[in-house]
C-alpha cells in the first residue's frame, strides 16, 4: 500500500502542476517508507547480506548508485525528460508574513527573480496585516501588471491608487480588443484610423523581454494601508504609495523604496482622477508600518526563487 | 432541328458559364492583393498591396524590407530605446557638435516648423530639454514606407497602417477607392464612425480613449484635458498629419476648428457628446 502511494504520488508530481497536497503526502508516506526499510533490514539482515555477496546484487547496487547520480547532476538527455514534467514548481509568486517582516517573491523567468522585503515598523502587527497591492508601471505611469494584492477587500476604499491604476489598464485592454474587432467586424471598411499610445503594455518587454535591446525600464508600485488607524487628523489614515525605478542593465541591484504620497481624487470634466500627494506630518503611524523595504532583484542565470 | 435546338442551347449555357468564370478569374487575378502585417513602435502595422506584376518580388522580401526600414527609424527616433540616435541626443553634453543623421534631422526640424505654425500647439521640447519625436515618428514611418512601395516597387494600389495611423494610393481589392472610418472607444458606441475615402492621401488620429491622455499641453506641462474624444488630419503627407492632429487636440475643439480652416487642414474633431465637426466639408 505504502508503496502504491508513493509510485500514484510520484506520477502525480511528474506530470500534474505542483500541488503542495501531493508533495506533501509524497514525502510523508517517503519517511514512512524509509522507516518500513529500516525494520525490513533489521529483521532480514543476515538474509540480505548473503544477497550481497551475490556478485549480481553488487552489479544491481553500482547502477542504482550510478542512476542517482545522473538524476543529481542531470546532463542534457535527462534534463529534456525532466521537462516534459507539468509540474514547474511552486507559484511563480509568493508572498509572506512573519513576525517582524512581510516579503513578496516573484520569478518571472528561471534567470530573474524580485523579492521585495518589508521589515516591520513600529505599527506593524502580524496578526492585523496591512493591505498591500504591488504593481507594475512603465515610465509614464501606466498599469502593466498586478503582481499581488491581498485577498478580498473593498480596494476602491483600502487600495484607491491601485484599485484606479488596475481599472485603467483593463479599460485600455476592452479597448484594445475593441479595436480589433471593430477593424475585422466592418465588410466595408479597409482600416481604421485611431490614436495609439506611444508606449508598450505588455509585462514582458520590461521585465523579461525576448530582445534585450527592448528592454525598457519600469516602476515597482506598492500601495498599502492599514485599516482603522485613524489619529488626530483622519478618522481613517490613507494609504501610502511607495516606488522604485528598476533598470534592467544591472544584473544584480538592491534598491530601497522611497515614499511617493498618498492618493486622492478630484474631479475633472466629470471624470475622477487620482493624483498623489506629499505625505506631510498628518500622517503618522501609517509610515510606522515598516522600517524599511528593499528591492532585491537577480537577473543572473544562476538566480533561483 | 429539334435535336440541334438543345445542343445549341447547351453549348450557350456553357459559353456564359466559361466566360463568366473566366471574368471572375481574371478579375481576382487583376486585384489580387498581398497583405503583410507585424508588430513595431510597440503597436501592430498593416500593409496591404497589389504587387507590382514586372517585378514579381516576393512578400517575405517585400516584408523584410519594411521592417528594416521600420526598425531603422526606430533606432533614430524612439525615445524608448536607451541606445536610439535622439536617446544619445538628449543625452549628450554639447548637442552643437552632434552629428545627427539625416532622417533625424529633417525630423527635428519639421517639428519645429509644425511648432512654430501652429504658436507651439505641437511641441517636441520635453522636461530638461529633451526631445520626444512620439508625435511625429509615426506618421514619418508611413510615409517612407508609401514613398518605397511607390517609388521602388512602382506599385500603384497599397494602404500603409502603422497603430491607426493610414496612408492609402490607387484602389481597394475590391477595385474601389479605399475607405477608411475613425475609430469610435467604448463608451461611446452611440457615436457612428465617420468614414471617409482615401485616395493617394493620409489619415492620422490623435486623441485620448482612456483616463491618463498622454498627450501634454505644452503651455501648462500637464495632461490636456477637454470633452475631446480624438481629432484626425487627412493631408497628403501622413508625417504632417500626425503633428497636426496632436496640435489640433492640444487646442481643443473651438481653437482647433478655427485655425485648421485658418489654414485649410482638413480635420475631424470627435466629441464626448457624440458631435462632430469637420474643418471641411
Amino acid at each position: 500500500m505504502l508503496f502504491v502511494t508513493l509510485a500514484v504520488t510520484g506520477l502525480m508530481g511528474f506530470f500534474l502542476p505542483f500541488s503542495l497536497l501531493t508533495v506533501s503526502v509524497h514525502s510523508l508516506i517517503g519517511f514512512v517508507f524509509i522507516a518500513a526499510i529500516g525494520f525490513h533490514i533489521k529483521n532480514n539482515f543476515r538474509k540480505l547480506r548473503s544477497y550481497f555477496s551475490n556478485r549480481t546484487a553488487l552489479v544491481l547496487l553500482v547502477l542504482v548508485i550510478s542512476f542517482i547520480a545522473i538524476i543529481l547532476y542531470q546532463p542534457a538527455p535527462v534534463k529534456a525528460i525532466l521537462s516534459l514534467s507539468s509540474n514547474k514548481g511552486p507559484a511563480l509568486d509568493h508572498f509572506e508574513i512573519q513576525a517582524n517582516r512581510m516579503t513578496y517573491n516573484y520569478s518571472p523567468a528561471p534567470h530573474y527573480h524580485i523579492q521585495l522585503d518589508f521589515k516591520g515598523g513600529s505599527s506593524f502587527k502580524p496578526e492585523k496585516p496591512p493591505y498591500i497591492a504591488i504593481w507594475i508601471e512603465n515610465k509614464s505611469g501606466y498599469h502593466i501588471k498586478s503582481l499581488y494584492h491581498s485577498e478580498q477587500a473593498d480596494f476602491e476604499k483600502l487600495l484607491p491608487y491601485w484599485h484606479h491604476k488596475r481599472a485603467e489598464y483593463l479599460k485600455n485592454k476592452q479597448l484594445n480588443g475593441k479595436k480589433k474587432k471593430d477593424a475585422e467586424s466592418s465588410d466595408d471598411l479597409d482600416a481604421l484610423s485611431s490614436a495609439t499610445d506611444n508606449y508598450s503594455f505588455d509585462p514582458k518587454d520590461y521585465i523579461v523581454p525576448e530582445d534585450k535591446a527592448k528592454e525598457s525600464p519600469y516602476r515597482v508600485m506598492i500601495e498599502i494601508n492599514l485599516s482603522g488607524d485613524g489619529n488626530e487628523h483622519y478618522e481613517d489614515q490613507p494609504s501610502l504609495v511607495y516606488r522604485v525605478e528598476v533598470d534592467n542593465k544591472d544584473p544584480r541591484s538592491y534598491q530601497v523604496l522611497e515614499i511617493v504620497g498618498f492618493p486622492k481624487d478630484e474631479v475633472v470634466d466629470g471624470e475622477t482622477k487620482w493624483s498623489l500627494y506629499y505625505a506631510d506630518e498628518t500622517i503618522t503611524t501609517a509610515r510606522d508600518l515598516y522600517d524599511s523595504a528593499m528591492l532585491q532583484i537577480d537577473r543572473s542565470p544562476a538566480s533561483k526563487p | 432541328m429539334k435535336a440541334r435546338t438543345p445542343r445549341l442551347l447547351i453549348f450557350l449555357i456553357m459559353l456564359t458559364a466559361m466566360t463568366i468564370v473566366g471574368y471572375l478569374i481574371l478579375k481576382d487575378e487583376n486585384y489580387a492583393f498581398e497583405k503583410l502585417e507585424g508588430e513595431i513602435f510597440s503597436t501592430h502595422y498593416q500593409v496591404t498591396y497589389q504587387p507590382n506584376a514586372a517585378l514579381k518580388l516576393d512578400p517575405r522580401d517585400i516584408q523584410s524590407a519594411i521592417e528594416k526600414e521600420l526598425n531603422r527609424i526606430d533606432w533614430i527616433a524612439s525615445s524608448w530605446k536607451k541606445e536610439s540616435e535622439l536617446s544619445r541626443y538628449n543625452r549628450s553634453a554639447n548637442k552643437e557638435e552632434f552629428l545627427l543623421s539625416s532622417d533625424l534631422k529633417w525630423l527635428i526640424e519639421r517639428s519645429r516648423e509644425i511648432e512654430q505654425l501652429t504658436a507651439g500647439a505641437f511641441n517636441i521640447e520635453q522636461d530638461k530639454g529633451n526631445l520626444d519625436l512620439s508625435g511625429i515618428a509615426k506618421g514619418y514611418a508611413v510615409d517612407r514606407i508609401a514613398e518605397y512601395l511607390t517609388e521602388d516597387l512602382g506599385i500603384e494600389s497599397f494602404l500603409v497602417d502603422i497603430g491607426g495611423e493610414i496612408n492609402a494610393k490607387g484602389i481597394n481589392p475590391k477595385g474601389e477607392v479605399w475607405n477608411v472610418g475613425i475609430f469610435i472607444p467604448p463608451g461611446h458606441d452611440a457615436i457612428k464612425s465617420p468614414r471617409f475615402r482615401l485616395e493617394d492621401s493620409s489619415i492620422a488620429t490623435s486623441g485620448r480613449y482612456f483616463k491618463g491622455s498622454h498627450i501634454t499641453d505644452p503651455e501648462t506641462g500637464k495632461a490636456v484635458s477637454h470633452s475631446l474624444i480624438s481629432v484626425s488630419v487627412i493631408n497628403t503627407s501622413n508625417t504632417n498629419a500626425d503633428a497636426l492632429a496632436t496640435a489640433l487636440y492640444v487646442m481643443g475643439s473651438k481653437k482647433g476648428l478655427t485655425w485648421a480652416r485658418d489654414h485649410q487642414i482638413r480635420a475631424i474633431f470627435i466629441l464626448g457628446d457624440g458631435t462632430i465637426l469637420k474643418s471641411q466639408q
